[in-house]
């Protein structure tokens, strides 16, 4: 019996899988905090709670932003090549992946085997990223978790730039000011998150299915506008959020 | 202070080259004493970037030519790193974040009076067009006109005719300014120089094919663009010989770095403190290629002087069609066998940034993963070191 950990310590989430020869066992998602070490210690906690002991892990991966302060981290490896192992065990005939997390955007091409092809990250600014839409959820007033199905009761998507988030942040404001409704402009954001995305992801040329990973994945109002970006349908995996810890996991294992 | 940092620097270098040659202590050495002796009120000093400019042509003059961009770009390893402290007194005075931090640079060492005076300020117009702007900039606070030698896209027997011409007027301004004539026997010499340097370079771009590579090519890209200036003059030769020596020395006795993967880089090497070289050091990563190291002019004709040197101008890489360049690239990295390629990305580099998908396209097509690394080369302000070493890392994984 081989017990590995997967830890993906990002920026707004750290989440954790643990596997049996190869089976998910456990799995943990917390908010990451101010201390980095700390999260990677809670998820400890956690796998204890949940009736594993962590003595009889073999291997543990630490990914993500803050994966070199897991102490008991075996190893770490970048999130990119976490996300491509993860959602090759998911869906193993993708072969594009876009992963939205909490500062950055990825797109990520994969071979047959899971391996990186090629990957292209967003640079030096955070528009378009998981923060991006957290700041225009605080200024809507809006939960987060309610942004996909307010943009879906849209008709008519508001026009808002996506070149930096403090000033898409005040142009929704001007917006709200204008009247416009919280379905168009929470609309015009998926969108220009998505318009930005997709020009990322095009400088890598790919076909085959797409699937989506990272936290923003839950958002369906993101997942369509980049359906309507690629012309293509985009798999979201109920694991989203833990693809990269799922990867770390099997790749402790490899 | 930039005087002072060569008055300290001249001292230390040479020190240690009593206790063994190195062709770097050499190159450099020779480097902060040229551009030292350009604060002597004896000295005709000719502002100029050796790396866009066939120089050979000033070497046969009684001339000091004076790289404004290498001088002023090798004060942010004076200030730790931190190139904005200096930069600051150009942003303060209007010249924005989006002009080249190279450039911001240098306008703020001139407004810091650190620059010494020019007798003639030349440029030219290929590889970017911000440093012939920054070169009218510096020429204009010195009361001078800034001269631009314009290099056409094309090769062909009007635009060399083209190009010898303006270098046929340049040298009747280093007459002007020297009070001399043109020795033509000089200037053969100064085409003999630069072409048995040259027959260096490319024994030294053949000695890095080596498995370990021998050099860094890292110090083969500095010696490229900051040694450029020194092409017809002895200085070249001599360096290229130490580099030689040394790099035969170690692949005989075997004192080779471990190497796990090889990589091309281009163009640059960012001059402001990175963790780039510690994270490829780290991974046993050679870099046995750097564009900027390679002998990619043809041997010069002594006999057609500025014929010969024009068409050095023409046939500089950053000129003509995406195509040539990147065809270049992609027979190195094959020839040096790389398993990935770099591009070191400088926002206001558009030349580049806007070649590269035709390079990254044309290197795919062999099989050579690309990796587009943004940064900058002196503005540690526009550096994020958590997203390049994120970066680096999942390319080194990719590739491994």
């Amino acid at each position: 019996m081989t017990v590995t950990l997967g830890i993906d310590i990002g920026s707004i989430s750290t989440k954790a899988v643990a596997l049996i020869d190869g089976r998910v066992v456990f799995d943990s998602v917390r908010l990451t905090g101010y201390n980095t070490k700390n999260a990677s210690r809670s998820i400890l906690k956690d796998l204890e709670d949940a009736g594993l002991d962590p003595s009889s892990i073999e291997n543990v991966v630490a990914t993500g932003y803050g994966r070199n302060s897991v102490a008991f981290a075996d190893k770490t490896i970048t999130e990119i090549t976490c996300h491509a192992a993860g959602v090759h065990f998911l869906a193993p005939d993708v072969r594009a992946v876009i992963d939205i997390g909490g500062q950055d955007s990825k797109a990520i091409t994969v071979d047959e085997t899971g391996h990186v092809r090629d990957f292209v990250m967003n640079d030096k600014c955070a528009a378009g990223t998981g923060r991006f839409l957290e700041v225009m959820a605080r200024a809507l007033e809006v939960d987060l978790d309610d942004f996909g199905a307010y943009s879906l009761a849209s008709n008519k998507p508001s026009s808002v730039n996506s070149t930096c988030t403090v000033f898409a942040e005040s142009e929704v404001i001007s917006l709200i000011a204008k009247g416009e409704h919280r379905a168009d402009i929470i609309a015009g954001i998926h969108d220009s998150v998505s318009i930005r995305v997709a020009a990322m992801a095009k400088r890598l040329s790919f076909e085959g299915p797409l699937m989506m990973t990272g936290g923003v994945a839950k958002n369906i109002g993101i997942v369509k506008a980049l359906e309507g970006k690629f012309r293509k349908e985009i798999a979201v995996s109920e694991h989203a959020q833990l693809t990269g810890a799922l990867g770390a996991a099997l790749l402790a294992a490899a | 202070m930039m005087k002072e940092e060569f008055q300290k620097m001249v001292p230390i270098l040479e020190q240690g080259l009593k206790e063994k040659t190195r062709g770097f202590a050499y190159f450099s050495h020779q480097m902060y004493q040229t551009m030292l002796s350009c604060y002597s009120e004896d000295t005709k000093t000719v502002y100029v970037s050796g790396y866009a400019f066939p120089t050979e042509l000033l070497w046969a003059f009684d001339v000091t030519p004076f790289d404004f961009e290498v001088a002023c770009n090798n004060m942010p390893t004076v200030v730790n790193g931190n190139g904005s402290s200096i930069m600051h007194f150009s942003e303060d005075r209007g010249f924005g974040r989006d002009i080249c931090s190279f450039d911001r640079l240098i306008i703020a060492c001139m407004h810091e009076n650190m620059l010494p005076k020019g007798d003639l300020f030349l440029t030219s117009s290929y590889y970017c067009q911000g440093k012939s702007k920054t070169n009218e900039v510096v020429a204009r606070s010195f009361g001078k006109e800034s001269v631009v030698l314009d290099v056409p896209n094309e090769i062909s027997d009007a635009s060399i005719r083209y190009v010898s011409d303006q270098l046929k007027q340049i040298a009747l301004m280093l007459e002007e300014i020297t009070g001399d004539i043109l020795y033509m026997d000089r200037l053969r010499e100064s085409i003999h120089s630069s072409n048995r340097a040259r027959a260096k370079v490319a024994e030294l771009n053949e000695l890095m094919k080596t498995k370990p590579c021998p050099w860094n090519g890292f110090e083969a890209c500095l010696f490229g663009l900051g040694g450029a200036v020194f092409s017809g003059s002895p200085v070249r030769e001599k360096a290229s010989q130490v580099f030689l020596d040394e790099i035969r020395e170690r692949i005989e006795k075997r004192k080779l770095r471990p190497e796990k993967l090889r990589i091309l880089w281009f163009p640059w090497v960012p001059v402001q403190t990175t963790n780039i070289f510690n994270t490829l050091r780290y991974h046993k990563v050679s870099v046995v290629m750097a564009e900027a190291g390679m002998a990619w002019w043809p041997e010069l004709d002594a006999e057609k002087p500025f014929e010969s040197l024009a068409l050095k101008a023409l046939r500089d890489p950053h000129i003509g069609s995406c195509d040539r360049r990147a065809e270049n690239l992609t027979r190195w990295a094959e020839e040096y066998d790389v398993d990935g390629a770099i591009h070191f990305s400088t926002p206001s580099c558009y030349h580049e940034t806007g070649s590269v998908k035709i390079t990254s396209d044309r290197l795919k097509e062999k099989g050579i993963p690309l990796l587009d690394l943004a940064g900058d080369m002196s503005d540690e302000r526009a550096y994020s070191p958590e997203q390049t070493l994120n970066k680096i890392t999942t390319f080194l994984e990719m590739i491994s």
